[in-house]
């Protein structure tokens, strides 16, 4: 991955930017939205446990000290995904985000509450994500 | 099945506001999959170059991209080190690694 990021540089103008957005190392919330309200049902939960997430960030940090980039800007934001019940959210996962897996009980927990009166009205992915502002040097 | 992604467009809203006042006639986006993210932010900038290795992503992108911005928008089916072993200078003002380092 430094590597990676010493290959973009490469193809920036001295004082070019790069800007880096990737999901944090929380782990993804799901919350099922029912007719009395927004229950937490559980975690989704990813087979490499997000340890590429780990590893960009520490990249990152090793190329700010090696002075490959300045840093000048984080933040986190919300980044949310909504679906309208707990299968076409399995669905969805299993088409867009291959190594990521709804554990059994939040499942179960979903289609609880499906069957109950409250019902689910819809199903939400919750990933807290990571967001920085780079600038290459000015002279190289 | 009914997906919503960001409608809130907090994603929209945090790279908007990092790219500001930049300078970005030229723009490299990195991993631009299904091209989700360059049409929000694509009217904020110059020309913009999008790669993407997964070859049924790209031709997502390539279908789903606006009128308005195919003079604007060029598509490569290359993963980063394929790309930069085809260009010889440095010619980008902004990189946009989205979800892809």
């Amino acid at each position: 991955m430094v590597h990676a990021l010493q290959t973009v540089q490469s193809l920036l103008k001295a004082g070019g930017h790069l800007i880096d957005i990737r999901p944090s190392t929380s782990r993804p919330e799901i919350i099922a939205r029912t007719k009395t309200g927004a229950q937490f049902i559980g975690y989704l939960e990813e087979m490499d446990d997000g340890i590429e997430y780990t590893q960009a960030g520490a990249a990152l940090k090793q190329s700010i000290r090696e002075g490959a980039f300045l840093l000048e800007y984080e933040d986190q934001f919300t980044f949310s995904t909504y679906t309208d019940t707990i299968q076409s959210l399995e669905n969805y996962l299993a088409e867009k985000w291959k190594d990521a897996v709804l554990p059994p009980q939040v499942i179960e927990k979903a289609l609880a509450l499906q069957k109950s009166p409250a019902g689910v009205e819809e199903i939400l992915l919750k990933e807290q994500v990571h967001i920085a502002r780079l600038r290459s040097p000015a002279a190289r | 099945m009914t997906v919503r992604s960001d409608p809130e467009e907090n994603e929209t809203h945090a790279l908007l506001n990092l790219i500001g006042s930049l300078t970005t006639r030229q723009v490299l986006e990195i991993g631009c999959g299904d091209g989700r993210l360059t049409w929000r932010y694509a009217d904020a900038t110059g020309h913009i170059t999008a790669i993407e290795p997964d070859t049924e992503r790209i031709q997502q992108a390539q279908s789903a991209c606006p009128a308005s911005l195919r003079k604007r928008v060029e598509f490569h089916n290359l993963n980063l080190e394929q790309y930069a072993a085809q260009v010889h200078s440095a010619p980008f003002d902004l990189a946009i690694l989205a979800w892809s380092l």
